[in-house]
């Protein structure tokens, strides 16, 4: 049977094949947050500015941690393979290892100009990033592996009572992670006062320990304890996505996507169908950014004349945050995308469908706010020109080639 | 019984795919499952490769349960459209999925062979047709000495070259012992090769025709067991 090595050595090669930009965009993303962070020195606000970059950060590298156990898109290959549970878990670990050291990079990129400034009082902000950083190489995988090990431990238990499984409780799959990684924002937030020596309701000392150790002892305990799971999780995990895909009993299309259907080709509309479904089954985070980005953007709408930054901040990073959805309308983690090439479903139609999703998240929570927000701002002329760019970018997205699943 | 099937019932939502169906696989036989869309084969062989969790029901590999590594290394399985590792070659592809089986990667290169397919050996599986992506399905579910073979209509959009070539792996396979399982709709070369018949219908077994009955059914004529699908499957459209 494969080792973990030989297992490894496989994937090193599939994805050096694999076109991929993810270091180009960490150095892109670490160098627009140095310059930004570098502006903030002259408003009285950087350290704020790499801490609200930091948490966001953390959240988008410690949720892709499911795509890279359970949700990945060779899940039904290797659920038929004698792979060992703790080959397929070294897997996944090393891939969120990965996007954490791209997402130190960024922080460590971004918090450059704040250690020329005052490198000793940068350390507790670099401590509290580290932290996090082990957090989402560690207790990501770990939170993904035991909701995994809740799921498979629940239909076990549902097929010994011979009961139907229909309703396994999938939810908890991304809502086990979910609710880890609001946590540690909590901790975050709750001792960002004491970082720069004030007063806090925790001391960061304590927050970044504690996160540090978490994050390492829990991923040592979930490959000790569940990464024998892994097999079984990958199957019941398949499973359970024929069946929620098969019947679409899953949360519904969002009645926008739904008034769009009409406008679109047949083929177009019930692909957007299951699109809406699935994404939002797999990606809750995306209503949940998009209504962040929404407040915000309505806050400043009733609030005008302040200071562009926040705006751009909110447009720019709505923007790459629906790139990023594109990219996952691209590739649907399930075996969904091969089952459309085999139905016939044109490169033409998913563009179509996917442009519509996108466009879609993107004048709901950005788009309408955000112009009127650019029109009371006190550039009017660049908040709206900052607006079409960052559309035109949203609008661009969906319209490269899919990625094979 | 090189595989047992018992019992087997597998639900989507309020809808049951595969309604509690039994049936065991020899060793050297090359068994057709015959049905309309929707009938539940896809979802049979899925089960029996281990893929999904049955709702209720058994399924054993040479006596080990199917989500077993053991049962695992012995069953080779093709699906529709195949799931292949888009940038490895062909050949790499297949050799992962030897090696994982507990085989050598070499064996992927004599099974490449033996199905033709020796001159796209070093293509990456995201440049091939439909029929290619089928035969080097059937490549990965060969390799490593699978001693149960099963094959989601993996004959469908083949030319009769790459038909004929499938047809004498199978029947190579068949020869050293394993048992061939295979959803089609296309008859004709395949069932003058098969040793039994089964047909599925709205989830249910409703035909196990093996044997005697097999042969007699043969010398009816040509188009005997399309006479019987017919007969015995009312033409209701996708279920």
């Amino acid at each position: 049977m494969l080792s973990s090595r030989e297992f490894q050595r496989w994937e090193r090669q599939a994805a050096a094949r694999t076109p991929s930009h993810a270091w180009l965009w960490t150095v892109a993303v670490a160098a627009a947050l140095a310059g930004w962070v570098y502006h903030g020195i002259d408003h009285g606000d950087p350290t704020t500015r790499w801490l609200v970059v930091a948490v966001a950060g953390f959240a988008l590298a410690f949720l892709r941690a499911p795509t890279h156990f359970f949700w990945r898109s060779d899940a039904t290959l290797l659920a038929r393979l004698p792979i060992a549970g703790h080959v397929l878990f070294d897997s996944g670990l090393r891939r969120s290892l990965l996007d954490a050291s791209r997402y130190a990079l960024v922080l460590i990129g971004g918090a450059a100009p704040l250690l020329a400034t005052d490198a000793h009082a940068t350390l507790p902000y670099l401590a509290i990033g580290a932290a996090l950083v082990a957090m989402a190489a560690g207790a990501g995988p770990a939170a993904c592996v035991g909701a995994g090990t809740l799921v498979t431990q629940d239909r076990a238990r549902q097929l010994l009572a011979g009961s139907a499984p229909a309703t396994a409780p999938t939810a908890v799959l991304g809502g086990l992670p979910g609710f880890v990684a609001a946590i540690a924002i909590v901790l975050v937030i709750g001792c960002a006062g004491s970082l720069d020596g004030g007063s806090a309701e925790l001391p960061w000392p304590l927050v970044a320990a504690a996160l540090a150790t978490v994050g390492v002892g829990s991923a040592l305990v979930a490959r000790q304890a569940w990464a024998v799971h892994m097999p079984a999780m990958l199957r019941d995990v398949t499973t359970l996505d024929r069946q929620q895909l098969a019947t679409l009993q899953i949360l519904p299309a969002a009645p926008l996507h739904r008034l769009l259907a009409p406008a679109m080709s047949p083929a177009a509309a019930r692909l957007l169908d299951v699109r809406s479904r699935l994404m939002s089954r797999r990606y809750p985070m995306a209503s949940v950014a998009g209504a962040l980005a929404f407040v915000i953007l309505l806050v400043l709408a009733i609030w005008p004349r302040v200071d562009l930054s926040l705006f751009v901040t909110t447009v720019v990073s709505s923007a790459v945050y629906a790139v990023m959805l594109a990219r996952r309308l691209r590739q649907a983690p399930t075996a969904v995308p091969r089952l459309e090439r085999a139905l016939g479903i044109t490169e033409d139609v998913q563009r179509s469908a996917h442009t519509a999703w996108v466009q879609t998240w993107w004048w709901l929570f950005v788009g309408v706010p955000g112009g009127i927000a650019a029109a009371r701002a006190n550039q009017p002329a660049i908040a709206v020109g900052i607006l079409a760019v960052a559309t035109l970018l949203t609008i661009m997205a969906p319209r490269r080639q899919s990625q094979p699943a | 019984m090189i595989a047992q099937v018992n019992q087997l019932s597998v639900r989507y939502g309020r809808r049951n795919a595969v309604d509690d169906i039994s049936f065991e696989l020899r060793a050297g036989e090359l068994v057709l499952l015959l049905g309309p869309n929707g009938a539940g084969k896809s979802t049979t062989l899925s089960a029996m490769s281990g893929a999904i969790t049955p709702t209720a029901g058994t399924i054993t590999i040479a006596g080990q349960p199917v989500v077993t590594d053991a049962a695992k290394a012995k069953v080779g399985f093709a699906d529709q459209p195949p799931a292949l590792y888009e940038f490895f070659t062909v050949e790499e592809h297949v050799g992962f999925v030897a090696q994982a089986r507990g085989g050598d990667r070499a064996e992927a290169t004599a099974v490449l062979t033996q199905l033709g397919l020796q001159a796209i050996a070093a293509r990456p599986c995201r440049e091939l047709s439909f029929g290619m992506r089928q035969r080097v399905g059937l490549a990965a579910a060969l390799v490593a000495n699978t001693s149960v073979i099963l094959l989601d209509e993996t004959l469908n959009g083949l030319d009769p070259h790459a038909t004929r070539h499938a047809l004498a792996a199978l029947t190579a396979a068949t020869a050293r012992g394993a048992a061939v399982l295979m959803s089609t709709h296309l008859l004709g070369s395949a069932e003058r090769r098969c040793d039994r018949v089964m047909l599925m219908n709205k989830g249910k077994l409703i035909e196990d025709l093996h044997g005697d009955a097999l042969a007699a059914l043969a010398q009816r004529g040509p188009t005997a067991l399309e006479d019987l699908y017919v007969e015995r499957i009312a033409d209701e459209g996708p279920t």
